[in-house]
Order: C-alpha cells, then sequence, then structure tokens
C-alpha cells in the first residue's frame, strides 16, 4: 500500500496528539511515583536509625513495612514503566513513517542530495535517535540491539543501515557505510546504495560482505551484557568519514547517550593505534574475521 | 591506515569539506561534546545534596534534566508537539525509562534481600542455641573477631548497609551516573562479601600449632607442678558399705507405690516404713534364709525326712524371732557345720570352697580391680609429670643459653660488619677491637658447646 504523504502526515499526526496526551499521563505518574520514594526513603531512614537492632520484633516489623513500600513503589514504577514505553513507541512509529516516505520518494526518484556536512549531521542524529531497548527485568537484549548479533537467517530490509565490504579499486577493498536498496533472495544478494550520495553508486553483494547495523541502543546500566566489552576488536565508522575500520573499544559507554571510545587501528601512530575517538553504539559493529582485512 | 583515508578523502569519501572549509554548521572535531545533549549525564549537583540510592528524577529537577518533556507537559493539547522537537523529547525520555527500569531492578533486589534476611534470621534463631554450645577449646583473638563479624553482617538489614555504603564511596562526586555506577559497585561489593567470606584457615591453622612450639615459659612449669601436687593429693573414694539389695529396695518401692495409688492423700516421696514391714511380713514366708550350701544340704534332708532332732530347731526360732539378724545366723550356721563336719573327719577343709563374705561380690570385684587400676595410673601420671617438669627446666636452662648465644651473635655480626667496614676504610684495626672480636667469638663457642652438652628435650632443641 503506496503511503501518500497525505496519509502520512495524518498519521504523524495522530501520533503526535497520542504522544501529548501520554506525557500528561507520565508527568501524572511520576508525581506519583515521587510520593512513593519519598515515603520509602523517610521508611529506610527509621530503619537505619535506631542505634540498636536487637529488638528484632520491632526491626523485622520494621522490614515487613519497608517491604510492602518498596513491593507499592515497584508497581508505581512499572505504571510508569509502560507509560514511557508507550511514548517511546509514538515516537519510533512517527520515525518509521517517515523512513518510509523517504524510501518510497527515493524509488519515485526524486532523491534529495545533501552535502557532505548535512550527511554528516544526519548520521550523528540517527546514531542518536536509534530507539533505546531497555530490557525489562530477566530479558535478554534482542538480536541487532547493540553487539548482539542478528539471527542466522536475518534478512536486512530496505532502508536498513549496513556496512558493506565493496572493492573500491583494482586491488583495494572498503568496508563503507550503505543502506539496502533490496534483498534479491534467488542469487542471496544485496542490493545497496553508498549511504554517501556522492558515490552515486549502487552495489550487489554477497550477503557474506553485508552486516547490519544495530538498530536498537542497549542502555549500558540496564543491558551492560548488550555491549562490546573493553579490549573487544571491532569495526567502527572512523569519525567524519563514511568508512568503517578495525578499532580497539577503549572505553564502554556511560550512558544511553554516550557513544564508545575506541582506538582505531593506524601504523602512522607510534603504538599501532590511533588516539581515542567517540563512536556511537549504531556504528560499531562485530569484525568479519577475514573479510574485514582490507588487502 | 592513514594514507587509504587519505585517499578516500581525495576520492570524497572523507566527508570533512566542512571541516576544511570551517563551517561553523557542521559538526565540529567531537560531536559529543555538548553536555546538554547527552540526558544521562546529568550533572546538577545543588539539589542532589543527599545522594538518593534510588534511581529517579526529581520533579522538581524537570527543568533542569527534561527541559523538553516539561515544556510539551506544562502545554495544552491544542499546541501541538512539533516535529523538530522529536528528537530531544525521545532521549529525555528514554533516560526516564533508564531510570525507572533501574528504579523496578532497586525495589526488587530490595525485596528479595529482606526476604532473604527474614528466612536467614528465621534460621539463625534455631540454630542460635547449637552455636552458643559450640565448644571453643582455644580461643584465638581472630577467631573471636570475625565471628562477630560475621553475625554483625547477618543481623543488619542490607539496606542501610547498601546506603552508606553507595554514600561512602561516592563521597563529593555528584555525576549522576556516576553515582548509579558506585551503587552498582556497592552490590557487588556486597555480593563478593557474601560470597566469599574471608579466609583465615591458615592463620587459624598456626594459631592453633603455635603454643606446641611456643618456648617453655615458668608458666608452664608451674603449671606442670600444680598438676603434680593435685594428683599426687587425691586419694581414692573409699568403698561404701554393702547396702540393701535391689530386689529388697525395689520390692519396698512397689508396696509404697502401691499404698499411695490406694490412698492418694499420702506424698509419693516417702518410703513409709510400713511398706517396709509389711514386705518384710510376707518375706518370712516364702524367704529362703538357708545361704551356704552345707547348709542347705542339711535343710532339705531334714525337710524329706521331717526330721527334728538336731540344733536346728533352735536356730529356726532365732531366725523366726529375729529376722533382722537372720542372715548372720544363717551365716554363723553355715560356719559351725562346716566347723563340726571337718573335726568329725567327713569333710577335708581343702576340698571346701573358701568362706565368702556376702558382701565380697563382683562388684566389689571390679571396684577393687579399677582401684587398683587408677591407682597404677596416678603413678604413672605422677612419673610423667615429674619427668615433663625436669625436662622443662632442663628446656629453660636451654632457653636461657640461647638467649644469651642469640645476643652474642649480634654482637659478633656488629663487629663483622665494622671491621668490614673500616678494611673498606682502609682503617687499621684496633687491638682493643680485635680482643672484643675474640672474646665474642670465644663466648659464642662456649656457649655452644653448653647448649650441646646439654641432652635434647624439645622442639627448641636444635
Amino acid at each position: 500500500m503506496p503511503l501518500t504523504a497525505d496519509v502520512a502526515a495524518q498519521q504523524v499526526q495522530e501520533r503526535l496528539r497520542s504522544l501529548h496526551r501520554l506525557i500528561y499521563d507520565i508527568e501524572a505518574e511520576r508525581a506519583r511515583n515521587e510520593q512513593c520514594i519519598d515515603s520509602i526513603l523517610r521508611a529506610e531512614k527509621a530503619v537505619e536509625s535506631p542505634p540498636s537492632n536487637e529488638d528484632s520484633s520491632s526491626s523485622s516489623q520494621q522490614q515487613m513495612q519497608l517491604k510492602n513500600l518498596y513491593k507499592s513503589g515497584l508497581s508505581a514504577a512499572e505504571q510508569e514503566e509502560s507509560l514511557l514505553r508507550k511514548a517511546l513507541s509514538r515516537i519510533y512509529e512517527i520515525r518509521s513513517i517517515k523512513n518510509e516516505r523517504r524510501i518510497q520518494a527515493r524509488y519515485a526518484g526524486n532523491k534529495e542530495t545533501i552535502g557532505c556536512g548535512a550527511l554528516m549531521k544526519m548520521l550523528l542524529s540517527a546514531a542518536q535517535t536509534l530507539p533505546l531497548h531497555v530490557g525489562r527485568v530477566g530479558e535478554r537484549a534482542p538480536p541487532l540491539c547493540g553487539a548482539v548479533p542478528p539471527d542466522s537467517g536475518h534478512v536486512a530490509k530496505a532502508g536498513d543501515a549496513v556496512a558493506a565490504l565493496v572493492r573500491v579499486s583494482e586491488k583495494e577493498e572498503n568496508w563503507i557505510l550503505a543502506e539496502v536498496v533490496s534483498w534479491m533472495p534467488a542469487q542471496g544478494k544485496y542490493e545497496v546504495d553508498d549511504i554517501d550520495e556522492e558515490q552515486k553508486n549502487r552495489h550487489i553483494l554477497s550477503k557474506r560482505r553485508v552486516v547490519p547495523l544495530p538498530l536498537m541502543r542497549a542502555d549500558p546500566r540496564v543491558d551492560e551484557h548488550a555491549l562490546f566489552p573493553k579490549g573487544a576488536v571491532v569495526m567502527a565508522l572512523y569519525p567524519q568519514t563514511t568508512c568503517f575500520y578495525r578499532a580497539v573499544v577503549n572505553r564502554l559507554p556511560a550512558n544511553a547517550a554516550d557513544p564508545y571510545e575506541v582506538l582505531f587501528e593506524d601504523s602512522s601512530y607510534a603504538d599501532g593505534y590511533s588516539p581515542p575517538e567517540r563512536v556511537a553504539q549504531r556504528y560499531v559493529i562485530a569484525i568479519k574475521e577475514g573479510k574485514g582485512r582490507a588487502t | 591506515m592513514l594514507g587509504k583515508r587519505m585517499h578516500h578523502n581525495s576520492k570524497g569519501r572523507l566527508a570533512s569539506k566542512g571541516h576544511d572549509n570551517g563551517k561553523p554548521s557542521s559538526p565540529g572535531i567531537s560531536p559529543y561534546n555538548k553536555p546538554a545533549k547527552i540526558p544521562g549525564a546529568i550533572s546538577a549537583g545543588k539539589t542532589k545534596v543527599e545522594l538518593c540510592p534510588i534511581p529517579y528524577i526529581k520533579i522538581q529537577d524537570n527543568a533542569v534534566h527534561l527541559p523538553r518533556f516539561t515544556a510539551i507537559a506544562a502545554r495544552s493539547a491544542d499546541e501541538p508537539i512539533g516535529m523538530d522537537e522529536l528528537d530531544s523529547l525521545q532521549l529525555e525520555l528514554e533516560s526516564l525509562l533508564g531510570n525507572t527500569a533501574l528504579r523496578i531492578r532497586y525495589f526488587q533486589a530490595e525485596i528479595e534481600s529482606i526476604d532473604t534476611n527474614e528466612s536467614k534470621r528465621e534460621k539463625k534463631g534455631k540454630a542460635a542455641g547449637k552455636q552458643l554450645q559450640y565448644p571453643v577449646k582455644r580461643k584465638f583473638p581472630d577467631d573471636k573477631l570475625v565471628k562477630t563479624n560475621s553475625t554483625k553482617l547477618s543481623n543488619q538489614p542490607k539496606v542501610p548497609k547498601f546506603k552508606n555504603l553507595s554514600n561512602a564511596s561516592s563521597g563529593g562526586s555528584h555525576n549522576y551516573s556516576n553515582d548509579i555506577a558506585n551503587s552498582d559497585n556497592s552490590v557487588k561489593l556486597e555480593l563478593s562479601q557474601f560470597a566469599l567470606p574471608k579466609n583465615n584457615i591458615p592463620y587459624k591453622f598456626w594459631s592453633s600449632v603455635d603454643p606446641y612450639c611456643a618456648p617453655v615459659t615458668l608458666d608452664d612449669i608451674k603449671f606442670l607442678e600444680s598438676l603434680l601436687a593435685q594428683s599426687s593429693n587425691t586419694t581414692l573414694p573409699p568403698i561404701p558399705p554393702l547396702g540393701r539389695h535391689y530386689s529388697e529396695v525395689w520390692a519396698d518401692e512397689h508396696l509404697a507405690e502401691d499404698q499411695n495409688a490406694s490412698n492418694p492423700n499420702k506424698q509419693k516421696s516417702s518410703m513409709s516404713p510400713e511398706a517396709s514391714s509389711i514386705r518384710k511380713k510376707l518375706d518370712k514366708t516364702n524367704e529362703n534364709m538357708i545361704t551356704g550350701p552345707l547348709t542347705q544340704r542339711l535343710v532339705s534332708a531334714l525337710m524329706e525326712e521331717n526330721l527334728m532332732n538336731y540344733e536346728v530347731p533352735d536356730i529356726k526360732v532365732k531366725q523366726t524371732t529375729n529376722t533382722k539378724s537372720s542372715y548372720k545366723n544363717s551365716l554363723t550356721l553355715e560356719k559351725c557345720l562346716r566347723k563340726e563336719l571337718v573335726e568329725q573327719g567327713i569333710l577335708d577343709p581343702e576340698d571346701l570352697p573358701p568362706l565368702t563374705n556376702p558382701a565380697d561380690d563382683e562388684i566389689l570385684a571390679e571396684i577393687k580391680k579399677c582401684q587398683t587400676e587408677l591407682t597404677a595410673v596416678k603413678k604413672d601420671n605422677c612419673r610423667n609429670l615429674k619427668h615433663l617438669i625436669g625436662l622443662c627446666k632442663q628446656e629453660m636452662i636451654r632457653l636461657n643459653l640461647k638467649k644469651q648465644l642469640d645476643q652474642v651473635d649480634m654482637e659478633c655480626i656488629d663487629i663483622y660488619k665494622k671491621m668490614v667496614a673500616a678494611k673498606q676504610k682502609k682503617r687499621p684495626i684496633t687491638k682493643k677491637e680485635k680482643e672484643d672480636a675474640w672474646r665474642a667469638i670465644n663466648e659464642q663457642i662456649r656457649l655452644n658447646k653448653e647448649i650441646n652438652a646439654l641432652p635434647i628435650t624439645g622442639p627448641n632443641s636444635s
């Protein structure tokens, strides 16, 4: 079903209104949460303050009271969480609608050319607004969240960003940032567009030469296991370029919006590594051994 | 590598045009250096003087941490959210979500810790009695310390501990993300404390071995001497005289019980004299007063023939009249019979079994046996103690000598050092120094000889 501009605008407006309502709800829910937290903090102090905890009966009573408060705090927090998730899903929906429109516009042939500076800005904002995965308790991060690899049968959709190993000259291959145009199941090949419009190159590459970028960011405070560990060898987008190079993770992101700090392999430096560079989660991917090395 | 990048640059891959032109609109050196864009790293320290262990963003801090969200929430529904607001709103909502997710984990962990505390306390209550009775032969200071520590750990509710730790560790830093990391660390720390109790087994072992290897002191000798005095002074307890036979005692008790049962007013504990008298009356009819084998033979012979020609009737009369002395009488009868038979030449005194005292039963024999054993052990103990005291005294002498030798050794080393220093400085060694050295060495030799001359005693004999 073609998504016309009118329909898309209507859908976006609808979601924006829903989002606004949700924000009111969230604000109310936060007030309720704060009340809960206040009473918990007071109760915690009360438990802390008695000089002797030998009177086990009263202290255990206090503990039970505290436990009940925690439980109510927990349910309030869960309520707030579900509202926040809903609000965020509205935003993600809006983004996917806009993306859909963009892809359709490109098929239609009217490709807006953007300058280099604008491209860099766009890449950065795409990395920052990549949906955040905040796992529920006991939930593992899904595939393509942070460092989690895709399922074996995963096929990148049209419009998905990928790293693609393309031949740039007679004997040189490079991992470039590209966007999937289509997947050709018969040949098992992707048709990808170089993200850099100036290249105007369309590549047809086998699946082995295409690595999908993460579809979600991982929150380091919640899903640290979904991030590359310090010292891991990865491929990272070199800042101000659209190429991926081998790098070593130097520091993990401190929070969800924080980038990685990586050291690029660079023989022009004495120790073989560049000074620390900051690369967003979206542009740090697992290395494909044997393929990542440019000849 | 860099060359390649340069290569791309020429091809236009390296999108640094803006940078080259110095356009301010292009992303600068590092686009991530704008702290305002990173909502998680909230650095407002003013409102957070008191660090809160629960991850949440206070509503009063809305303007600081969630400007876009606050603005939208304050707007009426007529004023829609603009598309340009979406990015920052998304980041703010995400940071809220992250906080909420952490808060849920915090609450769940706290609830769990209360639950485990509760179950632990129950277990402890059960085990407390046992633990108190646990025999501690040797009390070592570190041992006690560990015990009190562990009890403290389990007694204290986890919550304040968690807070204290996070407060202490985060100290002056007010960085929010730091705070979180710290509280996470404290959880890990706590876990590791619970999972890995301090391994003090080597210390325990060595402190338990220490008393055996420590040098002998005067106190040890005193202790041995007190032991010796104790064991040589004590005498064996005397053997009590033979009491009433248990069957009699039991029979009396039975009767008393029967009486008590029939007469509930009577106190149970008092053994009524009536009971024993009743029993004795009963006994008279069926009790066989004849004790010795000869008397038995005689009585059975008389009973068969129903003849009463001998003195026996007299004795029998005696027996019936004086029940209390019946035992003795029967004994004297046996003696009389024995004497008579031997005198008549009917029996040979060597054929007869030795006359036994009724008190001479196997229990007395056992007591006597034990007593002889005890005296033997006591003698042995005394001998060993004396030997040990002697050894200790010798060891004391040896220790004294050793102390002296150690001193002399130190002296020798000092002198040696001095001499080496003198040689290095090419200073001639004075006569006095030489004399001192010789004296020290001779003293060393003398002490060594003395020590070697002593018989080998204990662990310090080497």
